[in-house]
């Protein structure tokens, strides 16, 4: 049982077209390095992935992520977890 | 492909920075004359971009304590402690440093960003969390990932969001919070009583890098820990000795059991050189001074006060404390740098600070205030930035156009 793919998917186009200067460019295939944003802006990313979702990020997890869609997958992977161990 | 292929970007940012004129981030000093002045492609500058907190530079305590110990002991150890032998000096020190922050143990690294690759590399590691302000030094991102522990950053300066992260967690390991005394960028300091009352909720370890407020804050000089009164609830400092001791190297004070242990776990104190027994000298004789002579302190307030209240008075935006880093914030990387450039023609060396090193984009003139500043050099400065600010229209919103 995985959270809802699409919908996930979507909140985290979202949060990531708010910091792009084109957001039509924000694609699930689109690499984030590469709409414009620095370093610190995608660990600035993550910090509000973590609060959208109420999920720690850790920083080194961002070595999986090219695409909006590389880290939409990490934040499914985390609510899952969050969820499981929920009592 | 070159193998450089992937800086060229770096390349296209550092061409738009020269073309100005100086290069910012490779400016070369033909002489320094005093903690206060320099020379310049052949002329006097007033230097504002030191960290020289202390203006122990140049103390004759420190240089005779330098000199002693290089005909002495010669200009170097050449090797790290663990494979050639700690020379007695650097254990003197250690104790030195402990004593003067009332702890147990204190180790000394080669430089203060190793003190904190060290502490951080070791003091956890796979399974555990570090929890890191937003705005934290290089020294602590880089420290934190070669701990293989878990890293998320809170929101700068800001407890409550502290928490909130803390709290999401998942169950298992150790957490350490990683805080600074002074931010180095805007010259803030950490709400640490709050800070302080969020690790003990929380169960986790604490340690500040206090490498800009050690002999600048707490009236003994300990730092933001001391002047917060939050001593014993602070696990670990962690500080430098290249700013307000005037030399160069870094060192972490603490009270846990086994601290020994950490000389034979962490690789960035295992694997390099130990400091010159001259640069230990010059340190020891510099912690002396600082405990002497608290006027020191005194006097390097009243300059950060004198400067900080002036420039707020001529309506510059300055960062929100009168600390000894004071940074005006210019609203484009380009201003910032033709501004810059106008501040040398002037005979004034400060830093330019860009981002992605700055907080929130800044584009950052960041002058270091120095205790050896005289009233005469802080009007200069003030008046200096004053009239360059009308000249380029950055007091008054309308931007002039900054051509290359």
């Amino acid at each position: 049982m995985g959270t809802e793919a699409a919908q996930v998917a979507d909140r985290v186009a979202s949060l990531v077209a708010d910091r792009v200067p084109l957001r039509e460019q924000v694609t699930a295939d689109a690499r984030i390095r590469e709409l414009g944003l620095d370093s610190v802006a995608v660990m600035d990313l993550v910090m509000a992935v973590e609060d959208e979702f109420d999920v720690a990020f850790p920083l080194d997890r961002l070595a999986e992520v090219e695409t909006v869609d590389d880290l939409a997958r990490v934040v499914r992977g985390l609510v899952d977890q969050r969820i499981a161990a929920q009592p | 492909m070159s193998l450089l292929a992937h800086l060229a970007p770096l390349r296209d940012t550092y061409q738009r920075l020269t073309a100005a004129g100086c290069d910012p981030f490779g400016i070369r000093f033909d002489n320094i004359l005093s903690p206060t002045e320099g020379v310049l492609n052949g002329r006097r500058v007033l230097l504002f971009g030191t960290n020289n907190y202390l203006g122990l530079t140049f103390d004759p305590a420190c240089i005779d304590a330098a000199h002693r110990a290089l005909d002495g002991q010669g200009t170097g150890t050449t090797g790290s402690r663990i494979a050639n032998g700690t020379y007695c000096g650097h254990g003197e020190l250690e104790a030195k440093l402990a004593q003067f922050y009332g702890r147990r143990s204190g180790m000394v690294f080669t430089t203060g960003y190793q003190a904190n690759l060290g502490m951080l590399s070791a003091l956890v590691g796979p399974g555990d969390h570090i929890v890191i302000d937003a705005d934290s030094h290089a020294s602590i991102y880089d420290g934190v990932r070669l701990s293989r522990a878990t890293v998320t950053r809170f929101r700068h300066n800001d407890a409550h969001d502290l928490a909130r992260r803390l709290g999401r967690l998942p169950a298992g390991g150790n957490t350490l919070i990683v805080v600074e005394g002074i931010y180095s960028m805007l010259g803030d300091t950490a709400p640490l009583a709050e800070i302080v009352a969020v690790k003990r909720e929380s169960g986790a370890y604490l340690l500040v890098d206090e490498a800009h407020s050690m002999g600048v804050l707490g009236e003994r000089g300990r730092g933001l820990t001391e002047a917060a009164g939050v001593e014993r609830d602070v696990d670990f400092i962690v500080g430098t000795f290249s700013k307000s001791l005037g030399a160069v190297g870094g060192f972490c004070v603490s009270d846990m059991a086994d601290f020994e242990l950490l000389r034979l776990a962490s690789r960035p104190y295992m694997f390099t050189a130990s400091l010159p027994p001259s640069v230990i000298a010059s340190v020891t004789a510099a912690l002396e001074r600082v405990t002497a002579e608290p006027g020191l302190r005194t006097l390097l307030q009243d300059n950060a006060r004198r400067l900080h209240g002036a420039l707020v008075a001529a309506g510059f935006a300055v960062g929100p404390e009168a600390t000894p880093i004071i940074s005006i914030e210019v609203a484009s990387p380009e201003l910032a740098i033709a501004f810059w450039n106008r501040l040398v023609e002037e005979g004034i060396y400060i830093n330019l600070a860009l981002p992605p090193a700055t907080p929130r984009g800044l584009a950052l003139l960041r002058a270091s205030v120095s205790a050896a500043h005289t009233v005469e050099q802080l009007d200069f400065i003030l008046d200096a930035l004053v009239a360059i600010a009308e000249e380029l229209g950055v007091l008054t919103g309308k931007l002039r156009a900054v051509s290359g």
